[in-house]
């Protein structure tokens, strides 16, 4: 039996390979190098050892950088979250005279004004505020940004939720506030854990807001402390920060996969941007 | 429509605050500010620190002047063109097309592998690539070695192709997935129409394919540009070297701001990247505003 | 006094009148359907009784109390909506005993109340399932439990079996109308399905645009249409509308003169007849109107028949088990002389056309 359509999935397969191979090659070496006993800039598998993480552990500097990480990221993930929420369920809900303008003018605002485009900016009105070299201004500035397409998902995500389930609520006899607990938020808990994942994923992983803000060594998040250890001078202790960076980049992998596994793709590519 | 019940109009004001201040002050102000701080000679040490002049356009005026704006702009437009437009782009619509209506396994496979490209913190990415292009151990010229290739200096002998595959490599994902998403839209039975009547795969996909998903190409393309413009990424891999070979304008920005203390010829520069940055943005939302009409 | 009353209600949403200048009454014992194709208003109506929507104008009374600024839930008024609300987090036992819980009923009498409406309803045996885990007719019913354990004054319906199947529909037709007798108080019932509303009611209000065109009780709507859009959206098939001329007391229809001679004086020349299918026989005998037969539709009990007259088509309804007839035949038909309407050229019934037999 002759399959016509096999010899286009084999020409399929012929052209993926290559381009796949392209896409694997440096990120295996990033899950294969922390395990290996003789770390070198080559994919070399070796019998696995787990001392390079254990070198992780011991340095002062790497495990500080991951405290300092955790509390910017969960500054962050608070700040937006709650701001977006309740901002998000206004933007559904009510419609009131420049709602569609307020609208406009955040998306304009939070696609043209990226973190690169207005570092000069930014690192002059932290210096104004006081907030050079403060968690809080990495918190303030990385909120600020992440927030206005943070509401427009979330928005999204709200307006998708029949207003017939606070309708019957409303006739069923509830007080706005049971409304709120009882109803909305119970039906709106997915994405707002959706949201937080996202935006803990982006604020973790962004380099370049501390990069300009924060001075001294200790306030240093992961990305920070990565690229030190990697242009300081010296020999770079290769094994310790292939392990060090997949411990960093391991929680944002398990984020974007348990989102991908309830929304699918497209909810990640909103705020990626 | 009005719904008075569900909030009234304090609580509408009180919710809508915390966001706004937020994004007024660390989005929208320093957007607007750097206007007037690109019209002064504010330097971030020295006399002029503490009480900068006001120049007017003179900062704007030398821009057009600077053999160094050229450079960047001539490789910014160089790498949004080689790693968006054509990379990016290209790329993401083959992986589109290759995985389309083939089993759901392939598919996850695929997307997977090419979404954690997109999803790694920056700076790891950049050192899994600095790994990689290693001259003398990296595993692309350990590979290419065994194939009886010479061993290559890609920072120092190609060090605009090297950021442009890079961002390729970084940021397929996006056009990969917004294509697979658009393909989902066409009707099966266009596709089966064509099928039957005989269209070779060619024809299928400039006849059916192309025309349903212009409008997502469109999108994609302005998308992607945006964001490349405003990619600080390759400044982790070469630091705008090999002798600023690599210098896209938001490294240009960096160098003058924070190496040479330059805020208010580096405000100069970032309000030219933010002017471009609003047409970008101005084409996106007419184009995403018909599209909804 | 009236259960329920609207008086010169007007609902504006920014430059569109969904409601304009409405008045009517329901009484306690009413099954009263609002029936209307899609934006007619019929919807915003019975959310102004709901008030989920505040009148721009005009009052509202439910139980001698006026209402028209109340909250809904000072109205004690129960509403299935058109999608049911359902809430997808609760299980059933908890969304039907929802608002007895809101409004902090005991416990064991919140249980006593759940258990009797889930027996009547016969969901019993759903109670701890989600939502998403039973079909659409018994969502439906849960529906109905959750208004049902509240002892409203009113109910309030939303096309509630517009998302039922057909088969499905015609059931949970039947079993609200048996439920009806059993709720002892008014019910509000919107819908745009003329058949449910003929079924279902003791008073129809067709509405269009806006306005009431027309409340009374299913038989006046189907026998004295008040005008041409009433008659047109009752009956499956609908009323046949033909334009005509009227002279020398005579009508004619295209170029044909129908012998109908009329006992109303006060006629302008332009007018329209109309005749449900049902009421159009074909004769072998000369009768009134010279047709061809276009098309032929069996349906089992009945046959649909459609002919055009000059530039007109007009449909019949057949109950005889052989038609022997087949497309393109001329034939003879002749219309029931007691079942002709006659409307104004504006569209609105002739009162007393239909006595304009003259054999």
């Amino acid at each position: 039996m002759k399959d016509p359509k096999r010899l286009s999935k084999i020409i399929s397969y012929i052209i993926l390979a290559p381009i796949l191979a392209f896409f694997v090659a440096p990120i295996l070496w990033l899950l294969v190098t922390p395990f290996s006993l003789r770390p070198s800039l080559f994919i070399s598998i070796s019998k696995p050892t787990l001392n390079n993480f254990i070198r992780v552990f011991q340095n002062k500097t790497a495990i500080n950088a991951f405290k300092n990480s955790v509390i910017i990221s969960v500054g962050v993930v608070l700040l937006v979250t709650i701001c977006a929420l309740f901002a998000a369920y206004v933007l559904s809900r009510h419609y009131f005279k420049g709602r569609d303008i307020l609208l406009y003018i955040l998306v304009l605002f939070s696609s043209i004004v990226t973190g690169v485009a207005a570092m000069v900016p930014i690192f002059m009105l932290n210096l104004r505020l006081g907030l050079i070299d403060k968690e809080l201004g990495v918190i303030l500035t990385i909120a600020g940004g992440m927030l206005p397409t943070s509401i427009f998902i979330l928005k999204d995500f709200f307006d998708s939720i029949p207003r017939s389930f606070e309708e019957a609520a409303l006739v069923d006899g509830s007080s706005p506030l049971q409304i709120m607990f009882k109803i909305f938020l119970p039906l709106s808990s997915k994405g707002i854990i959706v949201i937080a994942m996202l935006v803990f994923a982006q604020s973790w992983s962004n380099f370049l807001i501390p990069f300009i803000l924060l001075r001294t060594h200790t306030k240093y998040p992961v990305s920070i402390a990565i690229y030190t250890f990697f242009t300081e001078v010296g020999v770079p202790d290769i094994g310790m920060i292939s392990a060090y960076a997949l411990l960093y980049t391991a929680p944002v992998i398990v984020m974007y996969f348990l989102v991908e596994r309830k929304f699918g793709f497209s909810f990640y590519g909103g705020i990626k941007g | 429509m009005q719904k008075k019940y569900l909030i009234g109009k304090k609580a509408v004001v009180l919710l809508l605050i915390p966001a706004l201040i937020l994004i007024s002050i660390f989005l929208i102000f320093p957007a607007i500010w750097v206007l007037k701080l690109g019209m002064t000679n504010e330097t971030l040490t020295g006399i002029k620190a503490r009480e900068p002049d006001f120049v007017g356009f003179e900062n704007f005026l030398r821009i057009f002047s600077d053999r160094f704006f050229y450079n960047a702009l001539r490789i910014s437009l160089l790498f949004v063109f080689g790693s968006a437009i054509v990379g990016q782009a290209g790329l993401g619509m083959i992986l589109a097309l290759l995985t389309y209506r083939k089993s759901r396994r392939l598919r996850t496979t695929v997307q997977s592998i090419v979404i954690l490209a997109w999803i790694i913190p920056e700076v790891v990415v950049a050192y899994l690539w600095i790994a990689f292009l290693d001259k003398d151990f990296g595993t692309l010229n350990v590979t290419l070695s065994w194939f009886g290739f010479e061993k290559v200096n890609w920072f120092y002998n190609h060090p605009i192709l090297t950021i442009v595959l890079f961002n390729t490599w970084r940021g397929t994902a996006y056009s990969m997935l917004l294509f697979s998403a658009a393909l989902e839209t066409i009707p099966p039975s266009y596709l089966e129409t064509a099928d039957i009547i005989g269209t070779s795969a060619w024809r299928k996909f400039k006849d059916i394919v192309l025309p349903n998903i212009k409008s997502y190409i469109f999108t994609d393309l302005i998308l992607i540009t945006l964001w490349t413009f405003n990619v600080f990424t390759p400044y982790l891999l070469t630091g705008g070297g090999p002798a600023f070979k690599t210098e896209l304008l938001p490294i240009y920005i960096y160098r003058n701001a924070f190496r040479y203390f330059k805020i208010g010829y580096g405000s100069a520069i970032s309000t030219v990247v933010l002017l471009i940055n609003l047409l970008l943005a101005i084409f996106y939302i007419t184009l995403s505003r018909r599209k909804r009409t | 006094m009236p259960w329920v009353e609207f008086v010169n209600v007007v609902k504006r949403f920014s430059d569109v009148t969904a409601v304009n200048n409405v008045s009517f009454s329901i009484e306690k014992h009413d099954f009263f359907t609002l029936l209307g194709p899609s934006g007619c208003g019929k919807t915003t109506t019975l959310r102004l009784i709901a008030g989920l929507e505040i009148p721009d104008d005009g009052k509202i009374f439910i139980a001698d109390q006026d209402v028209t600024y109340k909250l809904p839930k000072e109205r004690n008024v129960a509403m299935v909506f058109q999608n049911y609300a359902l809430y997808p987090h609760m299980t059933v036992r908890e969304n039907i005993s929802y608002p007895l819980v809101v409004r902090k009923i005991p416990k064991g009498e919140i249980e006593k109340r759940v258990r009797f409406v889930a027996e009547s309803l016969q969901i019993s045996q759903l109670l701890d399932r989600y939502p998403q885990q039973i079909s659409g007719g018994q969502q439906q019913r849960v529906a109905l439990a959750r208004a049902m354990i509240q002892t409203p004054t009113v109910f309030l319906l939303d096309e509630p079996l517009s998302n039922l199947d057909a088969k499905l529909r015609l059931e949970a037709r039947s079993f609200l109308k048996h439920l009806y007798t059993e709720l002892g108080t008014a019910v509000v019932y919107v819908t745009h399905d003329q058949a449910e509303a003929m079924a279902l009611s003791t008073k129809i209000a067709v509405m269009d645009n806006g306005c009431i065109k027309q409340i009374g009780s299913p038989k006046e709507i189907y026998n004295e249409p008040a005008n041409i859009f009433v008659a047109s959206f009752i009956g499956n098939p609908p009323m046949n509308i033909i334009p005509c001329k009227i002279s020398d007391r005579h009508f004619l229809v295209g170029e044909q003169r129908l012998q109908l001679p009329i006992p109303l004086t006060e006629l302008e020349e332009d007018a329209y007849l109309g005749i449900r299918p049902e009421n159009i026989q074909i004769v072998t005998a000369q009768g009134d109107l010279r047709a061809q037969i276009f098309v032929i539709e069996p349906l089992g009990v009945e046959t649909i028949i459609t002919f055009n007259v000059d530039s007109f088509q007009l449909k019949c309804l057949a109950f005889e088990d052989d038609i022997p007839y087949k497309p393109g035949d001329m034939i003879w038909i002749r219309f029931r002389r007691d079942k002709i309407h006659i409307f104004d050229k504006d569209g609105n019934r002739i009162q007393g056309s239909e006595t304009c037999d003259s054999h």
